[in-house]
């Protein structure tokens, strides 16, 4: 009798570790790793489907991307700044920013749970970066249907333009980090490029800490007290290896492009 | 029976020690928060149509060149057409031109952006041009670099190596600033709201001020700094910016102030007899030489 009761209690229990691998088992963070600016398609993609990865695989339970970008093309930032919020609104995501979240790097990390910066990590930069388009004089050689079919629009209205995407820009940082803010949209206007503890204190980022530290804290708002992480990128064998070097590398098309990007002065 | 109830109990509570070892809770997701990006408008002013009216004069308005002008010849074409229409005549000042000849025949001298240092010969002749009743007008911007305070000093006026901003109010761009704040003169006569795109502050006798929002990028500070000096008893103009000359970015009072500066390098003939005031359109589709008399008015009453 005692032999079978054993052999009942042992069968059983490996039965109830298999049910939960089955239906539930080992949550994971999930770990995404954007080291790159955001310039081309491909780069974009990439980033959306780790996102979207992280979204739908039911192990995930929790997201850290791991931040190091000086931004990039607005339209493509704006699309994974929405992608981040829609896995934010089923699994907590949070950032930690490694040497830089600048620009377009910051205005994903916004959409973020929660923000881990290093002290001397930078971040901000918030606003957009293009090129006036050249006015254009009509030749014989070439037929136009309208004055701005080459130039998009005149100089003055691109300027004003920009002006407007860089709101948006704004909106979308005061709505997400909301109370913690304590700076105003005036000063978020100026671009400035703050340090990790000044992040801090200004309540754009939200503590110095480390990407163990995101990992941890990612797990606690997902509500889990032991998991295993998921290096996605490698889950999706995707690497990335641009580098932005200056506004020259940006794309050139005959109608501008706005960036949300940050560009080290030229010596 | 009983075993069977055994063995689920067993697997329950296996599964839920499981559950309870790896969750403590559940993700609560904050709201989603979406800005209300269809209310982001392009705040941008076009220009708008004033009326010009003038006493006519006779004489000649030099426009230096001789300097390596940073701008473009095309970009003063209102300012000139205003002038024009005031009946005098512009001429150029070239690289090795006689300043000293054409300055005795000129009553305004205009110098933009100059790249080359004026000499202490050529800013004595300037000088002794003023001091015999010339007038001049000084515009710079930061965008272009230049020399202009070679000569701007000579007349109590300094361009600061800076460009303001404002990042509450502004024509569609942070530098491109509004101005409310005026001396009464002549050349802020009519004058509520004008724009200026990319100036820097500049040192003198202000007429037209910032408000106290803008900022200085040298200084890092807000405040209100003047933009347009008015030195030598009326004589000397000094602008802090170019651009607001030209099409499109004569928005506003921008018209206005072109014409008040046309005044001001065109004033009406001293001879008495007979002066007739005109009056004419001044937008972006009038570029004619047409004008249209309102009345007849003799210097003598």
């Amino acid at each position: 009798m005692g032999d079978s009761r054993l052999v009942l209690v042992i069968v059983s229990v490996v039965i109830g570790i298999v049910l939960f691998n089955v239906l539930i088992g080992t949550p994971k963070v999930g770990i995404i790793t954007l080291d790159t600016p955001i310039l081309s398609e491909k780069t974009k993609y990439d980033i959306i489907d780790m996102l979207r990865y992280a979204r739908e695989d039911p192990s995930i339970k929790a997201v850290v991307i791991n931040m190091n970008s000086p931004g990039g093309e607005a339209t493509k930032v704006e699309e994974i700044y929405l992608e981040v919020l829609k896995l934010r609104a089923k699994k907590p995501v949070v950032v930690s920013v490694d040497s830089k979240a600048l620009s377009g790097g910051y205005y994903i990390a916004s959409a973020a749970n929660f923000i881990y910066v290093k002290p001397s990590s930078e971040i901000g930069n918030i606003g957009v970066i293009s090129i006036m388009p050249e006015p254009w004089k009509p030749d014989n050689e070439q037929i136009t249907t309208g004055p701005f079919k080459v130039s998009g629009t005149s100089r003055k209205k691109y300027a004003a333009q920009a002006d407007a995407i860089k709101q948006g820009f704004i909106m979308a940082v005061m709505f997400q980090r909301g109370d913690k803010l304590q700076v105003d949209s005036e000063r978020l206007s100026c671009a400035e490029i703050f340090l990790g503890t000044e992040g801090v204190r200004y309540g754009i980022a939200d503590a110095v800490g480390t990407g163990s530290d995101a990992t941890l804290k990612a797990a606690k708002v997902a509500g889990i007290a032991h998991y295993d992480t998921l290096d996605v990128n490698e889950a999706m064998n995707i690497t990335f290896g641009g580098r932005f070097h200056g506004i020259a590398d940006l794309n050139e098309t005959i109608v501008p492009t706005n960036y949300y990007i940050y560009q080290e002065l030229e010596e | 029976m009983r075993k069977v109830k055994f063995v689920v109990l067993v697997i329950t509570i296996v599964f839920l020690a499981q559950l309870l070892f790896f969750y403590r809770g559940v993700y609560l997701p904050p709201p989603t928060n979406m800005p209300d990006f269809l209310s982001i408008t392009t705040n941008s002013s076009t220009p708008i149509e004033i009326n010009d009216s003038f006493i006519s004069g006779n004489g000649t308005v030099l426009v230096d060149l001789s300097h390596e002008n940073n701008f473009n010849v095309g970009d003063l074409n209102i300012l000139l057409s205003r002038i024009i229409a005031r009946g005098y005549h512009i001429e150029y000042l070239h690289s090795g031109s006689n300043l000293t000849d054409h300055l005795s025949d000129s009553t305004s001298f205009v110098v933009i952006s100059p790249t080359s240092s004026f000499l202490e010969a050529d800013v004595n002749l300037v000088r002794e041009f003023i001091d015999g009743g010339g007038r001049l007008l000084l515009l710079s911007e930061p965008i272009n670099k230049n020399k202009i305070n070679s000569l701007a000093v000579e007349f109590g006026t300094l361009f600061w190596n800076d460009y303001l901003y404002n990042l509450k109010e502004n024509d569609g761009n942070f530098r491109y600033i509004y101005l409310t704040e005026f001396v009464e003169n002549n050349i802020t006569n009519g004058l509520r709201k004008i724009v200026f795109y990319t100036s820097s502050s500049v040192f003198g006798n202000g007429i037209i001020f910032t408000d106290n929002n803008t900022y200085s990028s040298s200084s890092g500070e807000k405040g209100r700094y003047s933009v347009v000096v008015m030195n030598e008893d009326s004589r000397v103009l000094a602008i802090g910016d170019v651009t607001f000359l030209a099409e499109p970015y004569n928005v506003m009072d921008n018209n206005r102030l072109i014409c008040n500066i046309a005044d001001f390098l065109a004033p009406p003939d001293a001879t008495p007899e007979p002066a007739e005031i005109y009056s004419t359109t001044v937008n972006s589709t009038n570029k004619t030489l047409t004008n249209d008399t309102i009345f007849n008015a003799s210097m003598q009453e």
